[in-house]
C-alpha cells in the first residue's frame, strides 16, 4: 500500500489537448475572409496603377502584362470568394481549411513576383510588398508555415533576380523611373538581395514571436474563462442537486436523487452511496446508479480490506486514476469487469463525522481532476446533511409508528377483559344470576356505566392509533362514494335522534355521487363521530342537519346542530386528544375527548380538512372537505 | 320437547360463562369447548344445532379457520354433516376493522357477526332467528 494514497493517486488537471494549437486555426476563416476583401482592392490597385503609369507619370511599363496580373488577381479572388463558403462547410476539419488558405497565399505570392517581374525585377519598388505579405503569413499561420512562406519569398525573389541577371528571363525596365538599369550590377543585386533576405527573415522571426505570445495570452484567457464557465456550471449543478435532495425528507428518495444527480453533474455513468453499518466495520450499499446487480452483490465492503474506503471514512477525498494500478481497492477486478477504470470517493459527513462514502465511477482512466475532487466533496457534504435530516425524520416517524402500534396492542389487550366484565355484569342486571336488591342493582349499574365508558375510551384509542398507523400507507386507500357511507351513518342515528325528539335531516345536494380516495371505515368513523356529537350535545326538541354537496370538485359534508355550542376559549383545543369543552363535560360526564382528534386525523389522512363554526348556546357547524377523485385526476393531468 | 344444543367455542372461561347463563335461562342445552381442537371434537361428538364461535383463540384467526374447516368439508370428510351448521361469530375486532369481516358467502360463510361485548338480548334474538326463523 502506498503511504499517501491521495497525493499518489491524484492526477493533475490538464485541459483537453485538442484545444492547444487550434486558436490560430479557429480564427483562420475570419482572416481568410479579410484577405479576400483586401484582395479586391489589391487587384483594383494593380490595374489602376498600371494604366496610370504612362499617362500620369510618363513611365514606360508593360501595361498589358501588369493589367493581366491585376485581372488574374481579380479572377482567382472571385473563385475563392465563391468557394469560400462551401470549403468552410465541407472542410470541417481545420487542416483542410488551412490548406485552402495556404493555397491562396501561394497564389498571391506568385502574383506578387509577376508584378515585381513586370515592374523592373530587382529594381521594382513592388518588392517591398513581400514584407506585408510575410506579416500576414506570420499572423495567419503556425510559425512553421510562416517560415516556409519566408523561404518561398526568398526563392522567388532570389530566383527572379538570378534569372534576370543571367538573362534567362527578360528584364522589363521602367524607363522614366529607372533609366539606367541596375539588374546586372552584381554589387547592387547582391546588396539588395542581402538586405531583402535579412529583413524578410527578421520580420518573420519578430512577427511570429509576437503573434505566438499574443496567442498564448489569448489561450490563457480562454482557459480561464473556460474553467470559470465550468465552475459556474458545476455550482449551478450543485445548487440544483442540493435543492432536489433537500426538498424531500423520504430517505429513499433523497438517496436516489443524490446518486443520480451526482452521476449527472460529475458527468459519469455510475455512482454509489454506502453508509457505515451499526458495527462500524462494514459499508452497506444503500443506493447505486448505473451499476449492475452482480457488481453490487460482489461482496461486503469491509473497511479493513478496503483502504480507499477507510481513507474516505477518515474524511479524505480519494482519487483512484487507474483501478488496475491501484492497491487501494478491495475488489479491483470487479470494477474493471464492470468497465470502470477510475474512481473518486468522498466522505459523506453529518454534523459529527463521516458516516458513509459517495463514489463516482468513470469508464476512462485519469478521469477525475482536482476540481472534481473538490466538487464531489461538496456534493457529499450537502448530501450528508440531507441524508441525516431524512434519517432523523424517518426515526421520528418510526417512533411514532412504534408508539401507535404499542397503543393499539395495549388497547386490544384491554378490550377483551373489559368486554368480559361488561358481559358478566349484564348477566347480573338481566337477572340471569337471580334477583338483585335495589342497592345491588344500583351498584352494578354504576360499575356497568364505568365499564361502558372504559370500553368507549378503548375503542376511540384504537381508532386513533389505527389512523396514525395507516397515515403512511396511502396505498390502502380506495375509491369510495361518500353518499353511501354518509347515508348509512345518518340512518344509524335515526333512532337515537327520535328518542331525544330531535329532527335529523339529511340533505343530499350531490347529484354526481362524488367519490373520494379514502377507506369506508375511515369515512364511517368521521361521520359517526360528528353526527354522534351533534345528537349528544343538542337538547331535546332541537335539530341536526347533515348536508352533502360538491363544490369545485371537492366534496363537502356539513353537520349542523342547534346544540349547546362551543365556548370560544375551547375552540383552539377542540381537536386535541382528551380535551373536552367545559360545557360538554357539564352536560355529559362521560366522553373520551378523542372523537374530534380521530376526525381530524382521519380527514387529514384522506387529504381533506375539517373546520368548525360555533356559537355557545346557539349551535355548531362542522364542515369536512375532501378532494374528489376527479380533482386528483385533473391535477395529475 | 327436545332441547336445542348450542356449542360455545371460546378460550376465555369467563366469556363462556357470560354467554352460557342467558342461553341456559332461555332453555338451550349448552356445551363448551376451549380451543380449536376441542371445538372440532365436540362438534363430532355432540352434534350441536348451532355454534357460538370466538375469532381469536390460540391464534388471532383460529375462529375463521374453525368456520372454514366446517364450511369447506367435502362429502368424504368427517365434518360433511356439519357443513351447513349455523355459526354466530363473536369478535373483539373493533368496528374500524369489522366492516372488512362482515359475512361474505365467498370468503367466510358464517351467519352473523356480533361484536363483543355482546348484549345478552341481542345474542338470544340472533340465535333464535337462526334456529327457528
Amino acid at each position: 500500500m502506498r503511504a499517501n494514497p491521495t497525493s499518489a493517486d491524484v492526477v493533475k488537471g490538464s485541459p483537453p489537448p485538442w484545444r492547444r494549437s487550434s486558436l490560430v486555426e479557429a480564427e483562420l476563416p475570419d482572416n481568410v475572409g479579410l484577405l479576400i476583401s483586401l484582395r479586391w482592392w489589391a487587384a483594383l490597385g494593380v490595374i489602376v496603377v498600371a494604366l496610370l503609369l504612362k499617362p500620369l507619370l510618363r513611365i514606360e511599363a508593360p501595361t498589358g502584362r501588369l493589367v493581366i496580373v491585376g485581372a488574374s488577381l481579380f479572377l482567382y479572388n472571385l473563385v475563392f470568394w465563391l468557394v469560400r463558403r462551401s470549403v468552410l462547410v465541407h472542410a470541417a476539419r481545420a487542416a483542410a481549411y488551412q490548406r485552402f488558405a495556404i493555397g491562396q497565399m501561394a497564389l498571391d505570392w506568385i502574383a506578387t513576383i509577376l508584378l515585381i517581374h513586370y515592374s523592373g525585377g530587382i529594381e521594382s519598388p513592388a518588392i517591398l510588398f513581400f514584407f506585408f505579405h510575410l506579416v500576414i503569413a506570420c499572423i495567419l499561420f503556425q510559425p512553421r508555415v510562416a517560415a516556409g512562406f519566408c523561404a518561398f519569398a526568398l526563392i522567388l525573389v532570389y530566383g527572379l533576380a538570378g534569372l534576370e541577371y543571367l538573362s534567362i528571363l527578360p528584364h522589363y525596365t521602367l524607363s522614366g523611373f529607372m533609366d539606367a538599369p541596375l539588374y546586372r550590377n552584381g554589387l547592387y543585386v547582391v546588396g539588395r538581395l542581402l538586405f531583402f533576405g535579412f529583413t524578410a527573415v527578421f520580420i518573420t522571426y519578430l512577427v511570429t514571436n509576437v503573434a505566438r505570445h499574443l496567442n498564448k495570452r489569448v489561450e490563457q484567457v480562454m482557459d480561464l474563462s473556460e474553467s470559470l464557465q465550468q465552475a459556474t456550471n458545476q455550482l449551478q449543478a450543485l445548487n440544483r442537486s442540493a435543492r432536489a435532495v433537500t426538498a424531500s425528507l423520504q430517505l429513499n428518495k433523497v438517496l436516489n436523487l443524490l446518486a443520480q444527480n451526482t452521476a449527472e453533474v460529475m458527468n459519469v455513468r455510475a455512482c454509489s452511496i454506502r453508509l457505515l453499518d451499526p458495527t462500524g466495520k462494514k459499508l452497506e450499499t444503500l443506493v447505486v446508479y448505473g451499476l449492475s446487480q452482480a457488481y453490487i452483490n460482489k461482496g461486503p465492503i469491509l473497511l479493513e480490506n478496503s483502504p480507499h474506503d477507510r481513507r474516505a471514512m477518515e474524511g479524505v477525498v480519494v482519487n483512484i486514476p487507474d483501478v488496475s494500478q491501484s492497491s487501494l481497492l478491495q475488489y479491483p477486478e470487479w470494477a474493471q469487469q464492470e468497465g470502470y477504470y477510475s474512481m473518486l470517493s468522498a466522505p459523506i459527513s453529518g454534523k459529527d463525522q463521516p458516516f458513509g462514502v459517495l463514489r463516482a465511477y468513470s469508464e476512462e482512466k485519469n478521469h477525475f481532476t482536482e476540481n472534481d475532487e473538490r466538487f464531489l466533496a461538496a456534493i457529499a457534504a450537502q448530501g450528508g446533511i440531507a441524508i441525516e435530516n431524512a434519517m432523523a425524520y424517518q426515526a421520528v416517524e418510526e417512533l411514532e409508528e412504534t408508539k401507535s402500534a404499542f397503543v393499539r396492542t395495549f388497547t386490544h389487550e384491554l378490550r377483551s377483559p373489559v368486554g368480559v366484565i361488561h358481559s358478566l355484569l349484564r348477566n347480573l342486571t338481566d337477572g340471569y344470576a337471580g334477583e338483585l336488591t335495589a342497592l345491588q342493582r344500583d351498584l352494578i349499574e354504576r360499575a356497568l356505566r364505568r365499564s361502558n365508558f372504559l370500553q368507549e375510551l378503548i375503542d376511540d384509542l384504537l381508532d386513533l392509533s389505527v389512523g396514525k398507523l395507516q397515515k403512511r400507507s396511502a396505498e390502502s386507500l380506495q375509491v369510495v362514494t361518500v353518499k353511501e357511507i354518509l347515508q348509512r351513518v345518518a340512518h344509524r342515528f335515526e333512532i337515537p335522534a327520535r328518542e331525544k325528539s330531535l329532527e335529523l335531516r339529511f340533505e343530499d345536494r350531490d347529484e354526481a355521487g362524488s367519490r373520494v380516495l379514502a377507506t369506508p371505515e375511515g369515512l364511517d368513523l368521521i361521520f359517526n363521530n360528528l353526527i354522534s356529537n351533534a345528537v349528544k350535545y343538542t337538547p331535546t326538541g332541537g335539530s341536526v342537519s347533515v348536508r352533502l354537496s360538491n363544490r369545485d370538485n371537492q366534496v363537502c359534508v356539513e353537520v349542523e346542530d342547534t346544540g349547546i355550542g362551543i365556548p370560544e376559549e375551547a375552540m383552539p383545543h377542540l381537536f386535541t386528544e382528551f380535551y373536552r369543552a367545559p360545557n360538554a363535560k357539564e352536560l355529559q360526564d362521560k366522553g373520551t375527548g378523542l372523537g374530534l382528534a380521530i376526525v381530524r386525523d382521519t380527514v387529514t389522512r384522506f387529504g381533506g380538512s375539517v373546520t368548525v363554526q360555533s356559537q355557545a348556546g346557539r349551535g355548531t357547524r362542522f364542515e369536512v372537505v375532501l378532494p374528489t377523485t376527479e380533482q386528483k385526476t385533473s391535477e395529475a393531468a | 320437547m327436545n332441547k336445542k344444543r348450542i356449542l360455545l367455542v371460546d378460550d376465555d372461561a369467563d366469556q363462556r360463562l357470560s354467554v352460557r347463563l342467558p342461553l341456559e335461562a332461555a332453555g338451550y342445552e349448552v356445551a363448551e369447548a376451549a380451543n380449536f381442537d376441542q371445538g372440532l371434537e365436540a362438534v363430532k361428538r355432540l352434534k350441536p344445532d348451532l355454534i357460538v364461535l370466538d375469532v381469536m383463540m390460540d391464534t388471532t384467526t383460529a375462529g375463521f379457520q374453525f368456520a372454514l374447516t366446517l364450511r369447506n368439508a367435502d362429502a368424504a370428510s368427517e365434518y360433511a354433516a356439519f357443513k351447513n351448521l349455523p355459526i354466530v361469530m363473536l369478535t373483539a375486532i373493533h368496528s374500524t376493522t369489522s366492516l372488512r369481516f362482515t359475512p361474505d358467502e365467498d370468503y367466510l360463510p358464517v351467519q352473523t357477526f356480533l361484536e363483543k361485548p355482546v348484549d345478552p338480548q341481542t345474542l338470544l334474538a340472533t340465535i333464535k332467528h337462526h334456529l327457528e326463523g
